[in-house]
């Protein structure tokens, strides 16, 4: 008996209990009509024994455990109608279910009763021997033809040393499943570090009945060898092969039948009839030693007796049980209870309305009672989330146990209580998380060393309140998950097109695995691969309104964020108003709200087809309008009499609105003094419209409705079933005013609106097509300071090597200029207001910041007096407001125009000596005939401007492409025209990798050399580069290095 | 059912009609409820009503019974039925809904013996009257009328299954 929650050992208990009264009921009705069963009725009977089984053996009660299971394999072969009920049957049937109610009644002493004898019966029962005192005859018949079964087994045997009377020791040896085991100890030791270890965990896992070799011998014998086990274990035969690490088709059930199962393997043949001989000495010499060894964890059947009663005084202290504590109610009094205080409630609301604020204390006492007593009424159906957190202690300690792996689960539930509905929903989800974390997330001990983690991986198990809600969180601190595997995998399974998942981020990449069909476990296991994926999770999530989110960092481990509501009966809805009638929409659908003002109707919302879609941050959203939708009529307030008139336009737009893409260049103030009538009345404050964006699996869509009203939380109420029929309500809920509204079932109003889903995204990914070309731009990380001036400045992050601090007084000036001494050289310092058109600092600082470059050539230091910023942006960069020497371009940061300054410039102009011998050597490539032209491949603008200055400067000719695959295209055409090819690598469409392995496949190109210019520069990467092709690997961005790189490599060719 | 047992009825009228429904069917009577409209329902389908913390569908019964729509006036009343009804030997359950019938006008109870329950004469049918007989179980004559016992299960057609 472990270390378990009392509370999980109660919750074992009543529920068993329940288990067994169903079991009584169905035994008696069987009894009756034993000769024409019920098979409904054995099954009923069969589970009810086999789920108390299964939590037996979960918390190691062994006595109850097993005379379960024994009472199950009658059950079974009846079930699968190799025996028959007989009369005498019942009576140890009932025999047996009384014992199990006395062990679960008292289960601290239920080892201390001895069942041999009736397990020994139902051993027989199963057998198929007649235990009727009365009736011999009548069962003879059967019990011969199994005689005549076994003699025929028997003939087939001499050969092999297998006796019939040798299975039939074993079977009756067996506890659990029996395997036969074929072990090629040469392989299946080098995964463990010795023998010993292996043969540990072997008697860990289970026992070894029978052996092929005595142990001791295998310990001396130098050379490993195959031997074969007789294998006595409570996993499951995919299990067995995990656990053991042998192949699945060396593992074998053992039954009556099994000679013939190993014989059909032919290639054993022959080593079988030497090596299988089971001399019943060493067997014993091997359960010596086993006792020896491992008495202490895994004790042969006598010895689990004698301890088990020398320590169940022991426990009783520990495990006091009272069986008071709790009685099973049916929740559908609970549910009665509830609705009754509901009205109680509303009851009360009438009643503190008709005093009409007089203070009445017996009113107030009263009113106080009610609200106590809903809560605990509410309460009763809460359960705490340790319930169900408890159990996956032993999950995580037996899996990682199975797959060798060291795992500690750290739960923090908080005290944590939700709706018993919920406790049950989660079940599934949690435990396939926690599976996946064990498995896949947390790595093997060794791997874990090597990656300096520490050698046990932690999950944790987390759950809180927050805002109305539950989140549980369950993270680990394992590999993580890799986003571009997911993607690969995602499109290898036809879950997205290639295309698609260019369009997406890492998050909705790695939220692929929540898809059916997904399972990113290279080699299915059994214990996360069961052919069930990630898709489990997410269909019983949103099932209860739950939404889960996911984290994760390759190397460092994944965390799922799951959010859940408190309980189902209640959820939180908006209120929106629409013609004269309240709706309430579920949270839980919403995605945010839109609000347009009269005179932006028009311009944001356009007809397509038959449908009204809304203009909304570059893409376009199907608009349903509930008033069409629900049949309703629409009202406008007059703007002169202020009264309220129906309005007969179809839509929200009149008909005068303009189709997609016919947009009028006409401004729509224009249009509106144009139209005097209609529009002053579309502009009044009443006539503008509510838009709420609401989501419906992966589409999302706008409802379009007069007003928001409020939040609320709202008890949903069924429909009848004709209205249900309507189909656009999921239900009816009572307001604090006492009124009825309805519930909108937002899934059936896209299927009944006939969203144009597939026309706007059809358009969307148009649109975005379109802007992926134009701006194929990936973000970039740059560094905002200020020199004490007016101007902001910035330089992309990855051009600075160093930020240091330095003091004004260090400074050395030497002619003109000046100097630091840093780390034992002298660096130059270069102010740049000297060589740019700025402004001068203004205060005189005396602690300065120096931004050290990455330019090989010479050290300097820039000068600056704060950081601002480091802010990752687009670079889009404007190039033509602000130009200079030394200035790149302007964008605004932070609200502030921010000059990007171009170091190599700035840092020439300062030092010209230093770039003498550079610029020099370019004269000697315009000796040539003919100038060099390069085609630079760079989606960043940023760097693609830079990068095609230094080329021009340097005197070569610069074409630049945006991906890998206009360059390919272009390479294509003019293959004549380009001497070199410089690449970055991460880029959209067509990457660095993809390129260079196309260029040097081809025949045409494979001549080119290909410079790789990135800033992956770790050593894995740029081994990949050369391996995949790229002639050079140049990180950005050096000048220097480039071009020399570039020299190089066109002399060169 | 003893033989002897006498049934009670609750009776109302709708367009003239005496209609009667055994009072063990009835939960209570009504005079003023407010309801919410349901869109896209159909048309007898008044609207919802919160009774207590319960919602009910409100029927126009004369919508129902296929003749023209009651107006609200001082005498109409709301008749809510339970879950479970009894009518003459046949019982309905609604399956946990509850409705409300809207009636002209309420009459008295009426206490009869079982024998005196006839069936529906042939001369009563739509053409004279206006109402269709299928809605009709049986009748039982009184003095000066006829009272007819409603055929609930085919007057809420649709509404059960």
């Amino acid at each position: 008996m472990a270390d378990f929650d009392e509370s999980l050992i109660k919750e074992f208990i009543s529920e068993s209990k329940e288990h067994i009264s169903v079991t009584e009921s169905a035994l008696l009705k069987l009894e009756d009509s034993y000769d024409d069963p019920d098979f409904e009725l054995i099954n009923q009977v069969f589970r009810a024994v086999h789920s108390t089984k299964g939590a037996a053996g979960f918390f190691g009660f062994k006595n109850l455990g097993t005379l379960s299971h024994k009472m199950e394999t009658l059950l079974q072969k009846i079930r699968e109608k190799v025996l028959k009920f007989e009369p005498y049957m019942f009576e140890h049937l009932f025999e047996g279910v009384d014992y199990l109610k006395q062990m679960l009644d008292d289960i601290e002493h239920s080892e201390e009763l001895d069942l041999e004898y009736l397990m020994d019966i139902f051993d027989k029962l199963a057998k198929g021997e007649n235990l009727d005192t009365t009736s011999k005859e009548t069962d003879k018949k059967k019990v011969e033809e199994i005689k005549e079964e076994s003699t025929i087994n028997s003939n087939n045997l001499s050969e092999l040393n297998i006796t019939e009377s040798w299975i039939k020791e074993i079977l009756s040896k067996a506890e659990n499943n029996v395997f036969f085991i074929k072990l090629n100890l040469p392989i299946v030791v080098k995964e463990f570090t010795n023998l010993v270890s292996y043969f540990d965990n072997l008697k860990a896992l289970g026992n070894i009945l029978d052996i092929s070799k005595n142990y001791e011998k295998i310990l001396k014998s130098e050379k490993l060898e195959e031997i074969e086990i007789v294998y006595d274990t409570i996993m499951e035969d995919n299990l067995v092969s995990i656990a053991l690490d042998v192949d699945d088709t060396s593992v074998y059930v053992f039954d009556e039948d099994i000679i013939n199962k190993i014989k059909r393997t032919p290639s054993d043949v022959t080593n079988k009839d030497k090596a299988v001989t089971y001399p019943t000495k060493e067997v014993n010499k091997l359960s010596d030693v086993t006792n020896k060894d491992k008495a202490e964890a895994y004790p042969t059947k006598k010895t689990v007796g004698e301890k088990k009663i020398k320590k169940s005084p022991k426990k009783t202290k520990n495990l006091k049980i009272s069986k008071e504590d709790t009685i099973r109610v049916s929740l559908s009094h609970l549910n009665k209870l509830m609705d009754l205080a509901g009205e109680l409630v509303l009851s009360r609301n009438q009643l503190i309305q008709i005093q009409g604020g007089k203070d009445i204390p017996v009113l107030s006492v009263l009113s106080q009672r009610i609200t106590e007593m809903q809560e605990n009424i509410m309460a009763t159906r809460m359960q705490p989330i340790d319930n169900l957190f408890s159990k996956f202690k032993r999950i995580v300690r037996d899996l990682s146990k199975n797959i060798g792996k060291k795992i500690k689960l750290v739960i923090d539930s908080k005290g944590v209580e939700v709706d018993n509905t919920i406790i049950e929903a989660m079940g599934d989800p949690l435990t396939h998380l926690i599976r996946n974390s064990v498995d896949h997330g947390i790595e093997m001990p060794m791997k874990r060393l090597e990656l300096s983690k520490s050698e046990t991986g932690i999950v944790n198990l987390r759950a809180e309140h927050k805002g109305g809600h539950v989140i549980i969180t369950v993270k680990d601190d394992g590999n993580g998950i890799d986003y571009k595997k997911v993607g690969a995998k995602a499109v290898s399974k036809g879950i997205v097109t290639e295309e698609e998942l260019t369009r997406m981020n890492e998050k909705d990449i790695i939220k692929l695995i929540l898809k059916p069909g997904f399972s990113t476990a290279e080699k299915v296991t059994s214990i996360s691969g069961r052919g069930v994926g990630m898709d489990v999770v997410k269909t019983n999530l949103d099932k209860i309104g739950g939404t889960i989110d996911i984290t994760t960092k390759v190397g460092y481990g994944s965390e799922f964020l799951i959010t859940i509501p408190l309980t189902l009966a209640i959820i939180p809805t908006l209120i929106a108003k629409v013609s004269n009638y309240r709706f309430a929409i579920p949270q839980i659908n919403i995605i945010e709200l839109v609000r347009l003002k009269a005179e932006e109707i028009n311009e944001r919302i356009e007809i397509l087809g038959e449908s009204q879609v809304l203009r909304l941050r570059e893409k376009l959203l199907p608009l349903v309008d509930l008033k069409n939708i629900l049949n309703l009529k629409s009202y406008y307030k007059d703007p002169e009499t202020n009264e309220l008139k129906e309005d007969r336009r179809g839509h929200v737009l009149d008909r005068r609105l303009k189709k997609v893409g016919e947009r009028e260049d006409k401004g729509v103030v224009g249009s509106l003094i144009d139209r005097k009538g209609p529009t002053t009345r579309r502009l009044s404050q009443f006539n503008s419209r509510n838009i709420i964006v609401v989501s419906m699996g992966t589409n999302e869509f706008g409802i379009i409705i007069d007003e928001i009203l409020d939040t609320e939380e709202i008890v949903v109420k069924p429909l009848n079933k004709k209205l249900k029929q309507i189909n656009l309500f999921s239900g009816a809920t009572i307001m604090g005013d006492g009124k009825v509204i309805l519930i909108l079932d937002v899934t059936n109003i896209a299927r009944e609106a006939n969203l144009a889903f597939k026309e706007t995204k059809k358009l969307n990914k148009l649109e975005q097509d379109k802007k992926n070309a134009e701006e194929m731009m990936e973000k970039q990380d740059f560094f905002v300071f200020n020199i004490g001036g007016n101007e902001q400045f910035s330089i992309p992050l990855s051009l600075i090597e160093r930020i240091e601090k330095f003091d004004t007084n260090d400074v050395q000036v030497i002619g003109s200029k000046e100097y630091i001494n840093y780390l034992g050289e002298s660096l130059r310092l270069i102010k740049i207001e000297e060589y740019l058109d700025i402004s001068y600092p203004d205060g005189v600082k005396t602690t300065k910041h120096l931004i050290i470059p990455q330019i090989s050539k010479v050290k300097v230091g820039i000068v600056f007096e704060t950081i601002v910023d480091v802010t990752s942006m687009n670079a889009k960069i404007d190039e033509k407001t602000i130009q200079g020497n030394g200035i790149m371009g302007t964008a605004m940061i932070k609200d502030k125009i921010t000059l990007f300054l171009d170091i190599f410039e700035i840092v020439e102009i300062a030092e010209p000596e230093l770039f003498k011998d550079i610029n020099e050597s370019i004269p000697e490539s315009e000796d040539e005939n003919q100038t060099k032209s390069i085609l630079l491949v760079e989606d960043t603008p940023f760097f693609r401007n830079l990068v095609s200055g230094y080329i021009k400067s340097a005197g070569y000719e610069c074409v630049t492409k945006n991906d890998g695959q206009e360059a390919y295209e272009y390479l294509m055409s003019n293959h004549n025209d380009v001497d070199l090819v410089v690449s970055d690598i991460q880029m959209p469409r067509m990457d660095g990798f993809e390129l260079v392995a196309k260029i040097k496949a081809d025949p045409l190109l494979s001549h080119f050399k290909v410079l790789a210019l990135t800033s992956l520069d770790s050593p894995e990467n740029i081994q990949k580069g050369l391996d995949v092709g790229f002639d050079s690997y140049q990180i950005k961005v050096d000048k220097e290095k480039l071009l020399d790189s570039i020299d190089k490599m066109i002399s060169r060719r | 059912m003893a033989v002897n047992e006498s049934l009670r009825f609750v009776t109302f009228y709708i367009k003239g009609f005496l209609f009667g429904l055994d009072i063990f069917s009835v939960r209570e009577i009504h005079k003023q409820l407010e309801y919410t409209k349901v869109p896209l329902a159909t048309e007898e389908v008044l609207g919802l009503v919160n009774l207590r913390g319960q919602i009910l569908t409100m029927i126009d019964t004369s919508l129902l019974l296929q003749l023209n729509s009651s107006d609200v006036n001082k005498d109409s009343r709301y008749i809510i039925l339970k879950t479970e009804m009894k009518i003459l030997d046949e019982n309905i359950n609604t399956d946990g809904d509850i409705y409300g019938l809207l009636v002209d006008k309420i009459g008295d109870v009426i206490e009869t013996d079982p024998s005196k329950i006839e069936d529906v004469p042939s001369n009563l049918n739509a053409k004279n009257s206006g109402l269709d007989i299928e809605y009709v179980k049986k009748i039982l004559k009184l003095d000066n009328d006829i009272m007819m016992i409603l055929n609930l299960k085919q007057l809420f057609k649709g509404y059960l299954e």
